[in-house]
């Protein structure tokens, strides 16, 4: 590694990014968004240049802590899913050390590639791990395999299963003081590593820029409600990863007025992002990361737009900022609340209300479960899911198997085959 | 051997006579995971019994709600809890062991008619905050178990049932013992089947049995004729059968890290001071399963000292397949026992004994390879 | 002292004498529906090349599939275990066996002693086995020991993607539908059975030097494909390479009865 390179991976997401940014696939990711990836992943080595901290994150947490404390926020997933998701399988090779030393292949993608890049010494070494325990348990023991390996200080957080909310069935006044608590205690220890102290009022205005740019994206999925469907199916998702890595940034905030008047241009003309909308079909999972032109596809062969996903689905509430305590008290509600955490970190309920809710909301005609092989907790609750879709809300469910990280085991062709079948079937 | 054959029957059966007999005077509850809290259920004049599916020969009712990607242990006891073989149950208590366990319980929810469920939150990590949420999830167990079978679960009877299970640990732990000596006087597989069984005998009865079988092996000849000693580690596993799949092939299992193994009695609750809260520090601090985050050193220290203590010379980890937390855990495992010159050998399962041919070949060369180092 | 060993596996029988520490005869015979079968009419074919009879031989060890089976063995062991024995014997330099049977493959790692280090097997499914080539024979209509040769004429491999044989079989068909040659589609039929190997491989660590066994070792395209796959020498043993599993089996028949004594 020469002057101002840094750790294989990094570097790699970085040409890609650049790349991506002089040649956007259109109706993908949006300029602004890679704009804004191709700036965080270049502030890894500002912070780098100053000697500051990095800790490694995973993709059910929120940076605006670590932002407070001018530490990096790198966001894992956003390295072993970002390889993948430009769709030039980057994170492959990767995948494919991982499971020759031991890694059973069943494990999920989201997480085995930087196993394999730290056994090939592409990975980046980070000061700090820190991890909510959720979605699931792949990630639980592949974060403990990072633990085993790098050897760096860590601080994992355990997530309660039960819901904060008193209205709900699972509500127990136990929930937000225990994730509460062990937030505090996080700045506690980081405090102790970094030496110095958490500065409250820039926490406080780190928050308030977070609530900022998430009071935006609020308005955006309300706008994304609307028939037609204003913009690119994929463009919930981009907000996704811009707050998931960036939330407490100005560049966030300015990011999220963008999107949010874009929606609200289009609905303004009524502006469909195709011109005969035939089918709006709610995504059930994350969607297929290897393929990001596959909703394109779909809106133009069969005028089927995707008008919401999981990771899209970002709604979390802004956060009281009146005193320091409540901040904490916020930031445990985001990160029970934040996409795929809220659905997946306890019973099938959590999964399969909000999804009724969704679909409902968002006019779907059909849901779609592109189901993830290495997701066991969702595929366990598929068919209760389907289920009370065609129940509750009277529409068809579509599910196949794939590996939405992994171009290999079931191609793009399988996917467009089984895509066509069940759109044949419902028109 | 007439205790030990009656344990070997025991476990070989979903159901047995001990079950049958406390069914004309009591309620019975399954339960998933060691990580329940069984004392409390035994306080309240209830038989806590380990949900098995053995017996299970296959899983079309479960597959059409649980999925191929979910492990077999579930699919087939929902199979079981479909096909209506668990009759003698009347109510489940589960917990978020793992993303397989929580799902069969949602669907079970839905899918069996079992009057009384309960799930529990079992926190991930140990420290004192957990332990105290863990205090309040117990608590609320307490008070569903009252509210239900409409009885008072007093702090006298939860000292009694922790006695009598303090009393059961200590005696299978002094039965598993009994395997560090050179010629052991109780195979891995007899082993297995005692603790399979212990998961479904009342405790009061269970004690006077693991009594009588040490007594009946005193005058016992070892198992001397083996070509190695091994440890056996990994996914949940309660078959004898593959336990003695191994040792046909000639390893003797002399020591395990698995939950139907040492780890279900190997720590001791604490007998003074406040019952729930001994409860749940022994519950969460015990010899970790997998899914306790930040324990693998733990786990790892705790396979070495038995290593050592019981003159292991090679270690079979098997996994169930699609089981997560110990798939992770075998890659640790094979870097740091390779790492220290322990011979290691992976081998994948599934809950139905299945695949043996291959497994035999894996194992028997594990074995020559351990008896080619030794000249 | 006369000794053999007899590995029975599911598509062939072998049996290899050694008299006083030398290969003597040895023989290859399609397998029977039950192993004993098959190991008699491996070691009577064996003998008889000896001129000798069974009451001649002081030890006899089973390997391979049926090794449990084989009526007259004084001893069964692994046929990972014989593999590594017999390649090591003959060249003391071996450190990675690939085996490449009818119906599996392995990887044995050696130690400077020829024990074994570590092992990985794929005996789950077609891929990375003989059984692959065979399909694919048979779906592009050549004979299948025309294969090796046929493969090292292809100058743009086709690129056969599936992991499944199954799927790369109907992959296959369509490659031809596409008018794409024969030959570069054995050469990525190779290239494909190269890459499961490989797998294999680096799931034990690769230490030259690598020598390749079993009935497949005869294909030279095979042997080419994983040559270039692992980038190494792949060091030829001086002996039939379908029959290392019997003289391993040899080799320790040898072994138990010098110790008896």
């Amino acid at each position: 590694m020469g002057e101002g390179k840094g750790p294989a991976m990094i570097e790699t997401l970085r040409t890609i990014f650049s790349f991506v940014k002089d040649n956007p696939i259109p109706k993908v990711y949006h300029k602004e968004t890679i704009d804004c990836l191709f700036a965080y992943v270049n502030n890894y080595f500002n912070y780098k240049k100053q000697d500051k901290k990095v800790v490694m994150y995973n993709f059910c947490f929120t940076p605006e802590i670590f932002y407070a404390m001018d530490i990096y926020p790198l966001c894992q997933e956003a390295l072993s899913v970002g390889l993948a998701a430009t769709g030039l399988a980057m994170n492959e090779p990767y995948i494919d050390v991982a499971e020759e030393s031991g890694i059973p292949k069943e494990l999920c993608n989201a997480q085995k590639p930087l196993i394999g890049a730290y056994l090939k010494g592409d990975a980046p070494k980070p000061d700090y791990i820190i991890y909510a325990a959720q979605p699931c348990d792949s990630l639980n023991i592949e974060y403990q395999i990072y633990e085993n390996l790098f050897k760096v200080p860590s601080f994992p957080i355990d997530v309660p299963y039960w819901h904060y909310d008193p209205q709900s069935e699972f509500y127990n006044e136990k929930t937000l003081p225990y994730l509460k608590n062990q937030l505090e205690n996080m700045v506690e220890w980081l405090e102790k590593q970094l030496g110095y102290q958490l500065d409250t009022e820039k926490l406080k205005k780190v928050v308030e820029m977070s609530n900022e740019a998430q009071e935006n994206i609020l308005e955006f999925n309300e706008l994304m409600k609307s028939i037609p469907c204003p913009l690119p199916s994929l463009t919930p998702f981009n907000n996704y990863i811009v707050e998931l890595t960036t939330a407490g940034t100005p560049e966030c905030v300015e990011y999220a007025k963008k999107m949010r008047n874009q929606a609200a241009e289009k609905v303004k003309r009524k502006e469909g992002v195709i011109p005969e909308e035939k089918i709006r079909a709610v995504w059930l999972y994350t969607h297929v990361f290897f393929s990001p032109d596959l909703f394109n596809w779909m809106a133009e062969k069969f005028g089927a737009v995707v008008v919401m996903d999981m990771l899209g689905y970002f709604i979390t509430k802004p956060i009281n900022t009146s005193n320091t305590d409540k901040i904490f008290e916020g930031l445990a509600e985001k990160v029970l609340d934040m996409p795929m955490a809220r659905q997946c970190r306890g019973p099938a309920e959590y999964y399969i209300d909000d999804y009724i809710k969704m679909c409902k909301e968002y006019s779907a005609d059909c849901a779609i479960f592109s189901g993830h092989m290495a997701c066991k907790h969702s595929w366990g609750l598929i068919k209760l899911l389907a289920e009370s879709l065609r129940e509750e809300v009277g529409i068809p469910t579509l599910t196949f198997e794939v590996d939405t990280m992994d171009s290999r085991p079931v191609p793009r062709g399988v996917i467009e085959a089984r895509l066509e079948q069940f759109f044949t079937t419902i028109i | 051997m007439k205790t030990l054959q009656s344990l070997i029957n025991v476990s070989r059966t979903l159901s047995n006579s001990w079950i049958d007999s406390w069914k004309t005077k009591g309620y019975i509850l399954g339960y998933f995971c060691t990580h329940v809290p069984e004392e409390v259920i035994y306080a309240a004049d209830i038989l806590p019994v380990r949900i098995r599916a053995t017996g299970c020969k296959e899983t079309s009712l479960a597959d059409a709600f649980l999925s191929s990607f979910n492990c077999s242990f579930v699919r087939c006891t929902l199979e079981m809890a479909l096909e209506k073989q668990y009759p003698f149950l009347d109510g489940i208590i589960s917990c978020n062991s793992c993303d397989h366990i929580r799902r069969v319980y949602d669907v079970w929810k839905q899918k069996v008619g079992t009057p009384f469920k309960h799930f529990l939150q079992v926190p991930r990590i140990i420290n004192d905050e957990a332990i105290e949420a863990f205090v309040h999830e117990i608590t609320l167990l307490k008070a569903s178990l009252e509210k239900h079978f409409n009885i008072d679960i007093s702090e006298e009877k939860l000292w009694e049932a922790i006695k009598i299970y303090n009393d059961v640990r200590g005696l299978l732990k002094e039965l598993y013992n009994i395997r560090k000596e050179g010629s052991p006087k109780i195979s891995g597989t007899e082993f297995m089947s005692v603790v399979t069984a212990s998961t479904a005998v009342p405790k009061h009865q269970l004690k006077m049995l693991l009594n009588q079988l040490l007594n009946e092996l005193v005058d016992r000849e070892g198992y001397s004729n083996y070509r190695a000693r091994l440890l056996v580690m990994g996914s949940l596993l309660d078959d004898p059968h593959y336990i003695e799949m191994i040792e046909n092939m000639g390893g003797l299992v002399v020591a395990d890290a698995l939950c139907f193994g040492s780890r279900y009695f190997w720590d001791p609750v604490k007998e003074s001071g406040d019952p729930i809260n001994n409860l749940a520090e022994r519950y969460l601090k015990k010899v970790p399963c997998a899914r306790m985050i930040g324990e693998h050193d733990t786990r790892l220290q705790y396979v070495l000292d038995t290593i050592k203590e019981f003159d292991v010379e090679g270690v079979i980890f098997q996994r169930m397949k699609f089981c997560d937390f110990w798939g992770g855990e075998c890659f640790m495992f094979r870097r740091e026992l390779k790492e220290r010159g322990i011979p290691f050998l992976e081998l994948e399962r599934e809950y139905i004994l299945s695949g043996v041919e291959a497994a035999k070949t894996r194992i028997q060369a594990f074995l020559e390879s351990i008896e080619a180092r030794r000249l | 002292m006369i000794v053999a060993g007899c590995d029975v596996g599911s598509l062939t029988g072998k049996a290899l004498i050694m008299k006083n520490g030398e290969v003597i005869s040895y023989s290859i015979v399609p397998s029977t529906i039950k192993p004993e079968k098959t190991s008699w009419n491996a070691l009577e074919a064996a003998l008889e090349k000896a001129r000798l009879k069974t009451g001649d031989l002081a030890y006899i060890v089973g390997t391979g599939y049926g090794r449990m089976k084989v009526p007259f063995a004084n001893l069964n062991v692994s046929e990972l275990s014989c593999h590594g024995k017999g390649a090591h014997w003959l060249v003391p330099s071996i450190r990675t066996v690939i085996d490449v049977g009818g119906q599996d493959c392995k990887v044995i790692r050696l130690d400077d002693d020829g024990r074994i280090l570590d092992f990985a097997m794929n005996d789950k499914c077609a891929a990375g086995t003989g059984r692959f080539l065979e399909v694919m024979a048979k779906a592009l209509e050549v004979k299948l020991d025309e294969l090796g040769e046929l493969s090292k004429k292809s100058t743009k491999p086709a690129q056969i993607t599936s992991q499944c044989s199954v799927f790369a079989e109907t992959e296959v068909i369509s490659l031809i539908a596409q008018g794409v040659e024969v030959v570069d589609i054995i050469g990525g039929i190779h290239e494909s059975i190269a890459s499961r190997i490989a797998s294999l491989v680096h799931k034990v660590g690769l230490k030259e030097d690598v020598t390749v066994t079993g009935g497949v070792a005869k294909n030279s395209g095979v042997i080419e494909a994983i040559k270039k796959k692992l980038g190494v020498e792949i060091k030829k043993l001086p002996l039939d390479p379908q029959v290392i599993g019997a003289l391993g089996a040899a080799l320790i028949a040898q072994e138990k009865y010098s110790s008896k004594k």
